[in-house]
């Protein structure tokens, strides 16, 4: 058991407002502003306007759970901690979705890496969505407030081997490859970063933003849920919520209705569109859940004569952008390369096979590094993303198919990684891949890689970074909301958080969601109190 | 290249998805004669039938890593099945519809015929059946059969190895202690 602090459960006892819907909620709540989700958008944005002196709310459909509760198991945390028990997947079954769903949302289980917004990808957006403000220049001062506030600095202690190898292994092949920026505070380097930060060391909205809000006078319900908006004219004149179980059933057909002067949508790409649908908002246009992206993420294990202990230490901390930034957004997509933690339930799945063939991958598992490459989608022609669409119970669904394109990106993401575990000094490589096998050389992985049928359910494939679906942009015919965070035809509506990018980012999000919404929160709290407030 | 098959923008795949499952499954309870549907889950506890599916998933998955010692086996079946039925409850209700179904075509005998090639049931199944009919379902040229596959690799995997019950079978000696 745990001796340290809790800070959140220190500040419930001095008197925090957070509610619990399961335990029942009012039937009509006011304030200035309601925000939907806790996660990255909705922690940046409640802690700007409480700053500013405003009556926020923050509505949140997972559970709170705080550090005391983070007991470094999987069991646990994929149960409370991720959006649909982690069973999140693709409507076709294909790609698996790892996304939050608790108070601080993914910023509590993501593995920490920070990244800006990558520079050429600034630039897109400026040419090809009317995104005049995002010059790379601009948006400095708000990623660095962003940095300053949740204490952003390059990974200083050396990185695990799981991560050193990648480093050896580009090195060895003469590609770049760089330390990772992290968002921690004397961290431990215990590894556990996806499995909810037992410290406090990850600086999360669960750490820092939330608490500062709730210290502001902010009021929280979790296990609520944002049913839909009420609209009149171009205004939102309600939000209508129920409470739920942790599984997300309802436990009560009561709900709450809550009014306010403005309305903040923070739920994530995927539910935020979702939202949005379910309340019929409008969509002259029909972009609303389109184009959403995944940075679809390919994997390859190497096994190694020495123990890499993959568990172990801060999760990601080398990363090369040699297949990302060299690649041009007409070309074969580009790819990220990173290391995987690999915990035993994430890796029986990501390490593949069944039976004989798992048993044998699990006798040198402590032996295994683990890489992967997330892809660079929403740049071509053939990588439009995928769009968000609706159960017949209301819950979201995203249909996202796999094009050519990027199933040509995964085939070429898997030859690299073998490539560089090879020059590492791995023994064997085993891509992820239903006809893979253990390769036990480079030029034998590089022959039946090359042969692999690249087909839905053979290619192994999951994401992490989900993005777009609310995609902004300078123009109403390009985007659902303006380049401030406004939806373009509802006044008092905003989304901030990942789902409105018009792209992918091609690095890790949470920084680029930090930065963007830094500037439109600001921005806001300005509109709303006349306060100059700043994050730090 | 792209299976288009199951790539049409059209056709929202879940949805497709069971469309083609309960098709199976008519095409099998015609070809079966008298079959009992059997679910495999009912009011969140695991059948007698959703035991035997998931217990033969659980053998021929993670089977050779379990001890040879029958008793301790049978020990580690039941205490996974048992997470099993917490991890599936852990779901939302559409996910545990769809589990549910796939249950029920292993469980019952045409359709699982027709999606694993075995006739027999899961728990009279020799370790070899269990192999092959993984097997037939892994590279199975039909893409929902190879879904199929996927969906019950991933819960039992998850399910099993998540468990820190069952971390001394892996290599993994746990977390830190803080």
């Amino acid at each position: 058991m745990s001796k340290l602090p809790d800070p959140f459960r220190e500040g419930l006892a001095r008197g925090w407002k957070a509610s619990n819907g399961e335990d029942g909620l009012p039937e009509q709540i006011q304030c200035d502003v309601v925000i939907v989700g806790s996660g990255a958008g909705a922690g940046i944005t409640a802690e700007l306007l409480t700053k500013a002196g405003l009556d926020v709310v923050l509505i949140e459909e997972g559970p709170l759970r705080t550090s005391s509760d983070f007991k470094q198991k999987e069991s646990d945390a994929y149960a409370t901690l991720y959006q649909e028990g982690a069973g999140r997947r693709t409507m076709d079954g294909a790609l698996t979705l790892l996304q939050g769903r608790c108070v601080g949302g993914t910023t509590v289980i993501n593995w920490t890496s920070s990244f800006r917004t990558p520079d050429s990808t600034l630039g897109y957006w400026q040419d090809r969505f009317g995104l005049k403000d995002f010059a790379a220049d601009a948006m400095a001062p708000w990623f660095d407030q962003a940095e300053r506030r949740l204490n952003v600095a390059p990974w200083a202690i050396p990185p695990n081997a799981n991560n050193e190898l990648l480093r050896t292994g580009a090195q060895k092949l003469g590609i770049e490859a760089h330390v990772i920026p992290r968002n921690v505070k004397t961290c431990y380097n215990l590894g556990s970063c996806g499995l909810g930060c037992p410290t406090n060391a990850k600086q999360s909205m669960l750490v820092t933003t939330i608490p500062s809000a709730l210290e502001s006078g902010a009021r929280l319900f979790y296990q609520t849920r944002a049913e839909r908006l009420e609209l009149k004219g171009d205004q939102v004149t309600g939000l209508v919520c129920a409470p739920i179980r942790i599984n997300g059933v309802k436990t009560s057909d009561k709900v709450m209705r809550v009014t306010a002067r403005h309305y903040v949508i923070s739920g994530g790409a995927i539910n935020s569109p979702a939202l949005l649908k379910r309340s019929k908002v409008p969509d002259p246009h029909d972009l609303l859940g389109k184009r959403t992206f995944l940075h679809p993420v390919a994997f390859s294990s190497g096994v190694f004569d020495q123990r890499i202990e993959g568990w172990n230490g801060a999760p990601q901390t080398i990363h090369s952008d040699h297949f990302v930034h060299n690649a041009p957004f007409n070309g074969p997509i580009g790819y990220k390369l990173e290391a995987t933690p690999i915990h035993p339930g994430l890796a029986s799945v990501l390490m593949g096979g069944f039976g004989k063939s798992l048993a044998e991958r699990f006798e040198t598992y402590p032996n295994t590094q683990m890489l992967l490459a997330l892809m660079r989608d929403g740049f071509h022609e053939e990588s439009q993303g995928g769009t968000v669409l609706l159960n017949v119970d209301g819950s979201p669904m995203l249909h996202y198919p796999l094009s050519d394109y990027v199933l040509a990106g995964f085939k070429q993401a898997l030859l690299t990684m073998a490539e560089i575990q090879f020059a590492a000094g791995a023994k064997k490589v085993i891509p992820l891949h239903e006809q893979s096998e253990a390769y036990t050389s480079w030029a034998q992985a590089k022959a039946a890689i090359s042969a692999f049928e690249m087909k839905p359910y053979y290619v192994g494939g999951g994401s992490a970074h989900i993005m777009g679906g609310c995609g902004m942009a300078g123009s109403e015919k390009l985007g659902v909301v303006r380049p401030d965070g406004v939806h373009w035809q509802l006044g008092n509506l905003s989304v901030h958080d990942g789902s409105l990018f018009p792209t992918s980012i091609g690095a890790n999000p949470q920084l680029s969601i930090y930065g963007i919404v830094n500037r439109m929160a600001t921005q806001l709290a300005k509109r709303l109190s006349g306060k100059d407030v700043a994050l730090a | 290249m792209v299976d288009r098959a199951i790539d049409h923008p059209l056709t929202p795949k879940r949805r497709w998805f069971l469309k083609t499952a309960l098709f199976i499954g008519a095409v099998g309870a015609s070809l079966g004669g008298l079959v009992y549907w059997h679910r495999g889950m009912d009011n969140g506890k695991l059948t007698e039938h959703g035991r035997d599916v998931l217990r033969g998933l659980a053998i021929g998955i993670v089977g050779p890593m379990l001890p040879k010692d029958r008793a301790q086996r049978d020990a580690i079946l039941d205490g996974h099945l048992a997470h099993v039925e917490v991890f599936l409850n852990g779901m939302p209700n559409v996910l545990q519809i769809e589990v549910n179904a796939i249950l029920g075509l292993l469980g019952n005998l045409p359709t699982r015929k027709m999606l694993t090639g075995m006739g027999s049931n899961w728990s009279d199944a020799s370790e070899e059946d269990i192999t092959r009919a993984l097997e037939t379902m892994r590279l199975n040229p039909l893409p929902t059969t190879r879904l199929t596959y996927q969906v019950v690799r991933a819960v039992t995997c998850m399910a099993f190895f998540s468990n820190s019950d069952h971390w001394q079978l892996t290599g993994y000696p746990g977390p830190i202690e803080l």
